[in-house]
């Protein structure tokens, strides 16, 4: 996706134009080359982006949020931590021409490229919720039915969940 | 890179802005260029058939325009050759055949006396297009051949009744009979006369001047004299995980193509009409690609069906074939030429955007596409464009609106002016179709 600087539409990688106001767009920021898994039927369109109206999710100051860390247990440097503030993590890979600036940034961490630059947000709050924003690879928790887009759910203490082809230990406090 | 067709004496191919893409989790929007390019063979030309629809109504009087009609008739009358044909018809409240082609074979003097007259004729001081074009087309189907250029031309000030009845009398020809459109003043529907001419792959003209129409009847007459094919057509096939996000026309006028969407077969199809000799005729597709993993890939195939002189239904083919790389370096820059035409198209896109969110009230959306599409004119160097676009943006801070007179006539020469496509000198043209 590339934003437009003026009205902030965000337009198709590879336009030219602003779609909406017909702004001249930044030579196209070249996507990060990112091969598909090899089983990948190669005519599945992919959208690959987080809904723009996504709401930020309050975050009560009264409310004790929780600590939270995310432990690699597989698929990449095992052992390395995370610790996740609160509200919104962005899960991802660092990109700074799609605008991608992950708190949980696994650019090092994931050689394949099997994590979509803006892959899934973690949000840390009474709760901890884990929500998928439209990756390729998608997003797995224990081992379950991979998440819908767009459809949060909650993590507990323990949780192991899927990012692409990295595992992780969830720890919840 | 495109795979070039040439088949008998027409060049067709497809040139893609990118011939190297990434191998990118996303989506990836590309524009593809199917172009096509008839040559000219010996001096040959197609005799014309042509059905002449004059508006007589009562505005026509302002202006001295019936005289000036009667001027470009007359011109155009003495350009014909012995094997051509011509009928002219009068309309208002009725329609009135002032010449048939028979009496204008017999005595070119008499139907000269007869258009002077056009102001005498008694049929009222309405504006029915459609009995005209009926007239005129009942006139053209008796002297109708494919060996022929048929062709209405149309020419009005007023907006119609039953403008219905227009553009279906215009689309029913379509392949048969084209028809280009001449608007004078600012009264007439321009939508109407555009999408009558686009119907049919013919030319549409925005008339300010009144004192202007003999000299667009001769470019129009000049224009038929080259055309090289009649009933053109395109047919693309997109590969899989190829999706349509919007379609032009890309020379040698601009405009997008209605409701174009591929069928079930992933089949789209778009009609051309006929088809001017060493001048380009293409179409823009603005295509969204699918993830891939690397490797070369056929985006689609393009077939071009037209009716060459005494030789009906010609097909010439082209393939639009990309690389997907993982290899940042082996993305080279879009190609020059391509670019040019998607920054026209992308310029004309905005000035009817702009349109559209000014006529509904949103006039600080409709200020900002227009100053965008003033600074794409300025990039591409295009001064009349640019200073017609910057008129129409003072106009409408002015008046808040296009309802004026003044903003209305800015707002038909910019939509003309930008309507015409410009092409980059042959030069630079042969370099990018080499690269």
């Amino acid at each position: 996706m590339i934003q437009c600087a003026e009205c902030g539409h965000d337009n198709m990688d590879g336009l030219e134009y602003c779609d909406a106001c017909g702004a001249k767009l930044p030579a196209t920021a070249a996507p990060t080359p990112e091969p598909l898994p090899v089983d990948a039927p190669p005519d599945v369109a992919v959208a690959v982006s987080a809904p723009a109206d996504t709401p930020p999710v309050p975050v009560s100051l009264n409310a004790v949020a929780l600590k939270a860390k995310l432990t690699i247990t597989r698929g990449g440097t095992v052992g390395k931590e995370f610790v996740l503030q609160t509200g919104d993590n962005l899960v991802g890979r660092w990109d700074p021409d799609s605008g991608a600036f992950p708190e949980v940034d696994l650019e090092l961490d994931d050689p394949e490229a099997r994590i979509s630059r803006k892959h899934a947000l973690l949000r840390v709050a009474e709760r901890l919720s884990l929500e998928d924003i439209g990756s390729l690879n998608g997003t797995f928790v224990n081992r379950g039915k991979r998440l819908d887009p767009g459809s949060p759910v909650t993590l507990t203490d323990g949780d192991e969940i899927i990012i692409g082809k990295t595992f992780f230990k969830v720890s919840v406090s | 890179m495109s795979v070039p067709h040439v088949s008998g004496s027409i060049g067709f191919h497809a040139l893609s802005s990118r011939d190297a893409i990434l191998s990118s989790a996303e989506n990836f929007v590309l524009y593809l260029l199917l172009e096509a390019q008839p040559h000219a063979v010996g001096g040959r030309r197609l005799p014309l058939n042509l059905g002449i629809v004059l508006d007589r109504s009562g505005s026509m009087y302002d202006e001295q325009r019936l005289d000036y009609v009667s001027e470009a008739v007359t011109y155009l009358i003495d350009q014909l050759g012995p094997e051509d044909r011509a009928a002219i018809v009068a309309f208002a409240d009725r329609a009135a055949v002032v010449a048939t082609s028979d009496q204008l074979q017999q005595d070119k003097a008499r139907v000269k006396r007869a258009i002077d007259d056009i102001d005498l004729l008694e049929i009222g001081g309405g504006t029915q297009m459609a009995l005209g074009m009926e007239a005129a087309l009942a006139e053209v189907e008796k002297n109708y051949s494919p060996d022929r250029l048929n062709r209405l031309l149309i020419l009005t000030d007023g907006q119609t009744y039953e403008e219905r009845k227009c553009l279906d009398l215009a689309r029913k020809q379509h392949g048969r009979i084209s028809c280009s459109t001449l608007g004078v003043g600012i009264e007439f529907n321009e939508k109407l006369l555009m999408e009558m001419a686009e119907a049919s792959g013919a030319n549409y003209h925005f008339i300010n001047d009144p004192a202007t129409i003999p000299g667009i009847f001769s470019s129009e007459l000049l224009g038929l004299r080259n055309v090289a094919l009649t009933n053109a057509r395109m047919e693309v096939r997109l590969s899989a995980g190829v999706e349509l996000k919007e379609a032009y026309r890309a020379s040698p006028q601009i405009y997008p193509f209605k409701n174009a969407l591929p069928n079930a077969e992933r089949l789209l199809s778009l009609a051309l009409g006929d088809v001017e000799a060493e001048t380009a005729t293409s179409v823009l597709l603005v295509l969204v690609l699918a993830p891939r993993n690397p490797g070369r890939v056929r985006l689609a195939q393009a077939s071009l069906y037209y009716d060459a002189p005494s030789a009906p239904g010609q097909c010439a083919k082209a393939d639009a074939v990309v690389t997907y790389t993982l290899d940042r370096g082996a993305v080279g820059k879009a190609n020059a030429y391509v670019m040019n035409l998607v920054d026209q198209v992308s310029i004309a896109k905005m000035q009817s955007q702009a349109e559209a969110a000014a006529a509904s009230g949103n006039m600080d959306k409709a200020t900002r596409l227009l100053g965008n599409a003033i600074s794409g004119t300025q990039r591409l160097g295009h001064t009349k464009a640019t200073q017609v676009l910057v008129s129409l943006q003072n106009e409408m801070k002015k008046t808040q609106s296009l309802e004026s007179r003044a903003a209305k006539t800015q707002l038909l020469t910019a939509q003309a002016t930008l309507r015409k496509t410009q092409m980059l000198d042959p030069e630079s043209v042969k370099d990018a179709l080499q690269e």
